[in-house]
């Protein structure tokens, strides 16, 4: 019973920041109707940006959020004006592979300039940890999870309040009638992808003093955040916000009831199952059924 | 005209010939080496270009039936002695099961979820293989026994056969793509591809034939991975069973063009030496994937229709290089 909610603990923590990957794919899709597969490639990179401030300038992670926010927002503008822009208009497989074609090229690149040794960026607060009862709740994940949910929340109130999350919402029903609207639809995209980008970039960051810093990483959080996506509706973000928490939990409860191993497993038959029930995700507004 | 026919019908014969006897030319084993892989991933890349080139469902799991043809083959030779011709059997029926399970989840619904549900579909089989250490020996991968040359059981002393292998299994592919654009299956699949509504109104069961085009690419690729697993001698699930490999083999096709039935083979002999070139230049396997990257991208780009473009008959291309000809 003690394992059991101790990992239903670990699980809903690893789950807020697979939560806040998961929004930024599914702002990305809701607006361009682009799954990010690269997210996994931008997540790392926040982490190689993360260290190489410490490197440079001794921060610890935290205090590398700012400038992890500058270089993803530049990174990712660029990378969207080189090979998004010419893609968006074609058809939908060309975008899905200029995704993974970019993640393919971000991976290596980093392999390259930074090496395949593991890094780690040392934090003081990494083997701290509060005590409710009989449980333990590492800090450093606490805080990464607080940090996601601030964000998320954040996101949130952008997309449903101001007149930019009008906009988005806009063009993400319908390109044309948004642009004989006056939306300039080229802007909400670039700035679209570059917050979602932005978003899985500080996921990177925060999540240094918990895991090393290499890009074998990319593979273990490309899957899961998609799947939220997928899980929780394509374009919802209150979908992908529930459906993280959830799949972080499946896995830790897979992870210590069967084997670390089969986490992914676990995540992969939820997935499957409820596709096969319902295909829209739990919060979909639907997509076109064949 | 019979001049040019001639002219045609001799150049064939010496191309023909040099092929065949390039292994005696170059009587280095890494070349050859270099030319099998060329010639596998070509063999790969039409087997996707099956359902990924001209049925526009892109899939990122070849590299899944390609380790069901390699660990088949390989566990049954070595536990058995069973022949890998007739492994080839039992991992093909492996990999129509999973490609059937995979289609009728997926082909269901339009959209990304096919190409989602094979990279997800990568990860678990490769976790799978590292879990059941005991039956797959784990990360340590698994290599053929080798016992002494034998043509049967693809133990050889050097690369040159599997060269020869690789070309049937090329000739064999060009073969059945040029069969399957013909037939039934392969023109409901183009259907579909260019306008499913369309398809869909003139009663064309769309999720039926989509599932058939992954199963038979599922089949050959497994097929492929028997031979192509005795040619590596060693595998192991990081390499054999992950999204890398299936972007490789997609990268293939799609730079050498997609929907053409000798695109991939093209796209595999400008790639495969260009990656070893870069791997040798900037250093580890980090410089060949990031060609592979940079070369998907960049095809997509500029020229989705890939290489294979430069020689269609009807393209813009050719007919101005006609025009200058005539001036």
């Amino acid at each position: 019973m003690w394992a059991f909610v101790q990992s239903l603990i670990n699980g809903l923590l690893n789950g807020g920041v697979y939560a806040l990957i998961a929004v930024g794919v599914t702002i990305i899709f809701g607006v361009m109707r682009l799954i990010n597969f690269a997210s996994g490639a931008f997540m790392v990179l926040g982490m190689y940006l993360s260290w190489f401030c410490y490197s440079l300038f001794g921060l610890n992670c935290y205090q590398t959020i700012p400038l992890v926010i500058l270089g993803c927002a530049t990174i990712g503008y660029g990378t969207f004006r080189l090979t998004l822009v010419p893609v968006l208009k074609k058809n939908r497989q060309a975008g899905l592979m200029v995704t993974v074609g970019l993640s393919f090229i971000l991976q290596n690149l980093l392999l390259i300039l930074f090496g395949s040794n593991p890094l780690t960026l040392p934090s003081n607060l990494s083997t701290k940890a509060l005590r409710i009862g009989s449980f333990t709740i590492g800090l450093p994940r606490l805080i990464a999870f607080g940090i996601a949910i601030v964000l998320i929340i954040v996101v949130s109130c952008v997309v449903g309040k101001t007149r930019f999350g009008k906009q988005m919402r806009a063009t993400s029903e319908s390109v044309e009638i948004s642009e004989m609207l006056g939306i300039r639809t080229n802007r909400i995209f670039a700035l679209s992808w570059t917050l979602g980008i932005v978003l899985i970039g500080i996921a990177g960051a925060v999540l240094t003093p918990l895991y090393y810093v290499q890009t074998s990483q990319v593979n273990i959080f490309r899957n899961t955040p998609i799947i939220a996506v997928v899980l929780g509706g394509l374009g919802s973000i209150p979908g992908a916000f529930l459906s993280g928490l959830l799949l972080g939990i499946i896995e830790a409860l897979v992870s210590t009831t069967l084997s670390t191993d089969l986490g992914p497993l676990g995540i992969f038959l939820a997935y499957l199952l409820v596709f096969y029930w319902k295909p829209q995700g739990l919060f979909g507004k639907g997509e076109r059924i064949a | 005209m019979i001049r040019r026919k001639r002219a045609l019908i001799l150049s064939v014969a010496v191309l023909i010939c040099a092929t065949l006897g390039l292994p005696f030319i170059l009587k280095s084993n890494y070349l050859i080496t270099i030319l099998v892989n060329c010639l596998f991933f070509g063999a790969f890349g039409l087997a996707w270009n099956l359902i990924s080139g001209y049925g526009g469902q892109v899939c990122w799991c070849h590299s899944v039936y390609v380790t069901i043809g390699a660990y088949t083959g390989i566990m049954l030779y070595n536990s058995f002695g069973v022949s890998p011709f007739l492994s080839v059997l039992l991992s093909v029926a492996l990999a129509w099961i999973l490609s059937t399970v995979i289609g009728k989840v997926s082909f269901r619904y339009r959209g990304p979820f096919f190409s989602i549900t094979t990279i997800a579909l990568g990860e678990i089989v490769r976790v799978l293989l590292l879990y059941f250490v005991d039956f797959t020996n784990g990360a340590r991968g698994i290599s053929v026994r080798y016992t002494g040359p034998s043509f049967w059981n693809l133990l050889f002393a050097d690369n040159t056969p599997f060269y020869y292998i690789g070309i049937i299994a090329v000739v064999v592919m060009i073969g059945v793509t040029k069969l399957f654009e013909r037939s039934k299956t392969g023109y409901y699949l183009r259907a579909i591809k260019d306008d499913e509504d369309a398809a869909i109104s003139l009663g064309i069961q769309t999720a039926k034939v989509k599932l058939t085009a992954s199963q038979i690419s599922a089949m050959l690729t497994a097929a492929l991975g028997v031979f192509y697993a005795f040619f590596l001698t060693f595998v192991e699930p990081n390499t054999i069973c992950s999204v890398d490999f299936s972007i490789k083999i997609g990268s293939v096709a799609i730079v050498g063009g997609m929907g053409t039935a000798w695109g991939a083979v093209l796209g595999a002999f400008v790639i495969v030496p260009l990656t070893e070139l870069a791997s040798v230049l900037l250093g580890g396997a980090g410089g060949a994937h990031l060609l592979y990257g940079l070369a998907l991208v960049m095809v997509v780009i500029l020229q989705p229709r890939g290489l294979s473009y430069l020689f269609d008959k009807n393209s813009a291309l050719r007919s101005k290089i006609q025009k200058r000809r005539r001036i």
